[in-house]
């Protein structure tokens, strides 16, 4: 506006200047006519007076007409002055000014002699003073606010004006009337005068001429010049009329646009006031700042001030990027200097930091003020502090957001049960999408047996109450069942009247089945002896596996240190051990404690330690074991294994004694061994050569030289012959005997029927004669070396047929009987038997119980049975009577294995 | 020395060496028999060493009686060499000891021996084991004593 002002008075300077040529023009006028007045009355009082009244009368409205410009003027120039700021209205407004008191005392000199034109000018000084006050006001106010003072004062200003116009009017009337009157009078004077003159002198008729003439030149003058007065006057007036309408539609412009602000300004002096009002409010009520072009704050207020926690003098001179917090992107502040630097106004919300760091938030309004060349010469921020409405904001986003982001289901409703909020977590506890579920009833989430339910929380709610962690069932949009734990609480309006309720429901399906499996293993958990300490050591929990292990209750332990409480000894140093237990997370060992009794236990204990989430270490879980009856057993078997390795030890001596002992008895009858053997191959071989010598030479002997040979030399060499052969049957013996004992055994399995049968047929070629019943039983398959086992039975049925000899009828009976469930061979005969008593000799070597001339032998045959025998591990023994016959009877130990068999395979008694 | 020797008998003893020839005289056996006294004797004559290198080893006796218990040189290792030599591998040998023991027998045995015979102490049975022994040998079993074998077992050996 001020802008548009500016420009419609453009063209003043120009006109300025004109009108001081004006006032030059007037004032050589004042002059000419002040001049031209004095002529006059030199010529009215040479001439004629009415003459002199006459100059008089254009005296008076010249200076009318001036003192009416000077007013004009006046008015002008504090007008634009007070429109434009420009201070060459000043210029204008202050030479008028001067000038309007010259004019005023000129008029007043002027009508001196007119008290009814003073009184007149009484009234147009007043007027005029009472204009030049308002001029004066505008100008003061101009100048105070650089502002444009209120219209009240311009509407003032042109009303008083009017007044003056209207005063001079009058008086300019008056004065005219009066000249027509004194013009008349004049008239009538002139006439006398010239006839006077006419008829006195003819000098008075030349002077008369010249003063009719220099009265008419005057007149002349003086119409013109009146003429032109009144043109300039016009021409005044009109300008002053076309810059009052153009200040006035500015004025109407303005007052629409400042209605805006405040109605109130619409009245007179009450709106400056107003306005002074308003600004101290806005001061007091916003937070403004100016900056120029590039940001740097020119001016602060204090609000500004008290918000930024900066002083202005900290504040003016610096950049306005101070404040910035850093929260907003860069294209925000781009955006926002693109719109002001436009000259446009930007409005927005800013988030500044103040000198101590702390965060506000301002709503803002950056006005830019455009100088003349279009471009922001400033920027007026007004802010406001909405810090708190931003808080508050961040809440209520905050609160949207958790219950946007609640995993349980939250859930608004009204007093009548009808859905009006839904979140995510419902939409995905009960399948109904939000869009379904608000404007629908609650009870759809009920089944059908729990309908009555619902009513009863609306009627509890209906009378403020609360329903909390009330576990119950919903159904589910696919008509499956969940079960929840739901807390309804009432909302309530500003009024505090309940308006509806809401439903914070949380599914316990899972927790419920956790539940269960957390109860179970609390269960397990107390056999177990648990406690938890804190890092200090004090006891937080102590489970009920360990009041039953250390007989503490829980009331005694909780609070206490657990190692004061439990006397605790440590197997290793205990900053070891905690040192263990902070790098790795758990300590196990075995700890040694003292129950409430006083015994001591043992304990396998394990430690943890608890981090938060942090991962700051919290606390310590200690699981004991009682393992005192497992440590004694371990001290016991311990003992014992100790008493088990001495054992062992004492063994392993006596083994090794036995060992060293055997090895030397074995090397003593390796050696007895090799040396039998030597003896005996030297027996079978060198013992034997010098009989066959005898046996030979001797035989040679009789064969060559015996008939000359007298009977008894015959019989000598018989007997020697008989002699060396007997020797080497005894030798013979005597190595068989001792082979059995050199020689290892051979063993398969073997029929003894089958030997038998082939012993018999061979000794039966020997028994040819004689009559003999062999009795042979079914004889077992049995383990043994058959090359010895048939020597046995060889000698053995040998003996039964020599010692049976003397019978007509030898009984022979070869069988097999149970001992001990052990089968044992016999062999029996009906010879002649012996005496019991002789029985432990029987088996001896050459051991004999006959004479060898009733039964033949070496006494070797049953050493060697016996030697066999023995070496099958088996026994051998005999039942005889004298006259009656004998049995022997044998086992072949361990080894005989009887083997099934097959009746055809034996050769019994067939012969 | 005779130029033939059906019958060699490796005998320390001398009574032996009576009675094995007094049986072999009786059975018409004696008159191509050389005794020798010890293992060494016996292999000198084989292989027509030493006091026998004259003689022709082309004609290797028929068959060789050996003691085992010889000075010298054993029995055994007589009996080796000859099974060993290609020249003399086809006379019978024939162990003649007093000993039974059975690891003389196994050895002899796995050496070659064509007979094991332990002389008995009996004079009739030792003189008709001689005698059967003898007939049996140089009459019943037909040694391959030709030329044509002792010629190829002598290129053998050569060989």
């Amino acid at each position: 506006m001020t802008i548009r002002i500016t420009t419609s008075f453009e063209g003043l300077p120009i006109e300025s200047a004109m009108k001081r040529w004006l006032a030059a023009g007037v004032t050589s006028a004042v002059l000419l006519t002040g001049f031209m007045g004095f002529l006059s009355s030199q010529s009215a009082r040479q001439a004629s007076e009415d003459a002199e009244w006459v100059a008089h009368t254009h005296a008076v409205e010249t200076s009318l007409a001036l003192t009416l410009q000077h007013a004009t003027d006046i008015e002008t120039g504090s007008r634009g002055f007070a429109a434009t700021g420009d201070e060459s209205f000043l210029q204008l407004y202050r030479d008028a000014h001067q000038f309007t008191d010259q004019a005023l005392k000129a008029l007043r000199r002027l009508t001196a002699d007119n008290p009814m034109q003073q009184r007149r000018l009484d009234h147009l000084e007043s007027q005029i003073v009472a204009r030049i006050e308002i001029s004066k006001t505008m100008v003061a106010e101009r100048w105070r606010t650089n502002t444009i003072p209120p219209s009240s004062l311009f509407v003032e200003g042109k009303r008083r004006m009017d007044q003056v116009r209207a005063t001079v009017t009058e008086m300019q009337a008056e004065e005219n009337r009066l000249l027509d009157e004194r013009t008349k009078r004049s008239h009538a004077a002139r006439q006398l005068q010239n006839f006077v003159a006419l008829t006195s002198s003819g000098m008075g008729v030349i002077v008369l001429l010249f003063a009719g003439l220099a009265i008419g030149r005057e007149i002349n003058k003086n119409a013109h010049m009146r003429a032109q007065l009144n043109i300039l006057n016009v021409g005044l007036e009109r300008r002053v009329e076309e810059r009052t309408a153009a200040l006035e539609s500015e004025i109407v412009e303005r007052q629409r646009a400042e209605n805006a602000v405040s109605e109130s300004l619409a009245s007179s002096k009450a709106a400056l006031k107003e306005l002074a009002d308003q600004k101290f409010a806005l001061d007091q009520h916003a937070i403004v700042a100016i900056t120029d072009v590039q940001g740097t704050i020119t001016y602060v207020n204090d609000k500004f001030c008290a918000i930024s926690h900066y002083s202005k003098d900290e504040l003016i001179g610096q950049n306005h990027r101070i404040l910035n917090s850093g929260h907003h992107p860069k294209d925000f502040f781009q955006q926002m200097y693109h719109a002001i630097a436009n000259g446009k106004v930007w409005h927005g919300e800013i988030r500044n930091r103040a000198k101590d760091g702390s965060i506000y938030w301002v709503d803002t309004t950056i006005v830019p003020f455009v100088g003349g060349d279009g471009k922001p010469r400033q920027y007026v921020a007004i802010r406001a502090d909405i810090t708190e409405r931003k808080r508050a904001e961040e809440i209520r986003e905050r609160l949207a957001a958790v219950v946007e982001s609640s995993d349980d289901a939250i859930i608004s409703k009204s007093l009548n049960g009808t859905i009006t909020a839904w979140n995510p977590a419902a939409e995905k506890m009960f399948g109904y999408p939000t869009s379904e579920a608000v404007g629908r009833q609650m009870f759809m989430l009920f089944p059908t047996e729990r309908t009555d339910e619902e009513s009863d929380i609306l009627a509890r709610i209906g009378r403020g109450e609360s329903v909390t962690h009330f576990e119950s069932v919903r159904v589910r949009k696919d008509g499956t069942h969940i079960d929840i734990s739901v807390t309804i609480s009432p909302i309530r309006d500003s009024t505090g009247a309940v308006m509806g309720a809401s439903t914070i429901a949380r599914d316990i399906t899972e927790q419920k089945k956790i539940d269960g499996a957390l109860q179970e293993q609390a269960r397990v958990l107390d056999l177990a002896q648990v406690l938890v300490r804190d890092l200090p050591g004090n006891i937080v929990l102590w489970n009920r596996g360990a009041e039953l292990l250390y007989g503490f209750t829980r009331e005694e332990a909780i609070g206490q240190s657990s190692h004061e409480l439990l006397k605790t000894r440590f197997p290793e140093p205990f900053d070891r051990i905690e040192k263990r237990l902070y790098e790795t997370g758990t300590w196990e060992g075995e700890l040694i404690h003292c129950k409430r009794d006083g015994s001591q236990v043992v304990v396998s204990s394990f430690w943890s330690l608890y981090r938060d989430s942090s991962g700051q270490p919290v606390r310590v879980l200690e699981t004991n074991t009682d393992i005192t009856a497992r440590k004694q057993a371990e001290e016991q078997l311990a003992a014992q294994a100790q008493e088990l390795i001495r054992s062992e030890q004492q063994i392993r001596q006596l083994n090794e004694d036995l060992e060293a002992r055997v090895q030397t008895r074995t090397a003593a009858l390796e050696a007895a061994n090799k040396e039998l053997e030597a003896f005996t191959y030297s027996v079978s071989h060198d013992l034997r050569a010098p009989l066959r010598h005898i046996s030979g030479f001797t035989r040679i002997l009789v064969e060559e030289f015996g008939p000359s040979l007298p009977v008894g030399a015959q019989s000598h060499l018989q007997r020697i012959e008989h002699g060396a052969q007997r020797m080497g049957l005894l030798v013979d013996e005597l190595l068989n005997l001792t082979r059995v004992g050199r020689q290892a055994l051979s063993i398969q399995v073997t029929g003894l029927g089958s030997i038998v049968k082939d012993v018999i047929s061979l000794l039966e070629l020997e028994a040819t004669e004689r009559e003999v019943e062999w009795k042979i039983d079914d004889l077992p398959f049995v383990e043994c070396d058959p090359t010895l086992t048939r020597q046995v039975f060889q000698n053995l049925i040998s003996n039964a047929l020599k010692y049976s000899r003397p019978r007509s009828k030898a009984v022979i009976e070869i069988g097999q009987i149970e001992k001990d469930g052990h089968p044992v061979i016999f062999v029996r005969d009906n010879g002649v038997g012996f005496s019991m008593k002789y029985a432990d000799k029987l088996f001896g070597v050459f051991q004999r119980l006959h004479r060898p001339e009733d039964f033949e032998g070496t006494g070797i045959g049953l050493a060697t049975v016996q030697r066999i025998i023995h070496k099958h591990g088996g026994q051998v023994w005999v039942e005889a009577e004298l006259d009656k016959g004998a049995t022997f009877y044998f086992t072949l130990g361990g080894l005989v294995q009887s083997v099934s068999q097959n009746a055809s395979m034996t050769a019994g008694g067939q012969s | 020395m005779n130029a033939s020797v059906d019958i060699l008998s490796v005998e320390d003893n001398q009574d032996d060496i009576d009675l094995a020839l007094h049986a072999l005289c009786q059975g018409k056996l004696a008159n191509s028999i050389l005794v020798v006294r010890d293992g060494e004797e016996a292999l000198d004559f084989l292989f027509c060493r030493g006091q026998f290198s004259q003689r022709d080893i082309d004609h290797p006796p028929k068959v060789v009686l050996l003691d085992l218990k010889l000075p010298k040189i054993e029995g055994l290792q007589v009996l080796k060499a000859i099974k060993a030599d290609p020249r003399t591998r086809t006379s019978s040998a024939v162990i003649m000891t007093s000993s039974k023991e059975e690891r003389d027998m196994v050895e002899s045995y796995n050496s070659g021996v064509n007979s094991y015979i332990q002389k008995p102490v009996d004079f009739d049975q030792f003189r008709s084991t001689v005698k059967t022994l003898g007939m049996y040998w140089m009459i019943v079993n037909q040694s391959p004593v030709n030329h044509d074998v002792r010629e190829l077992g002598r290129q053998d050996h050569e060989r």
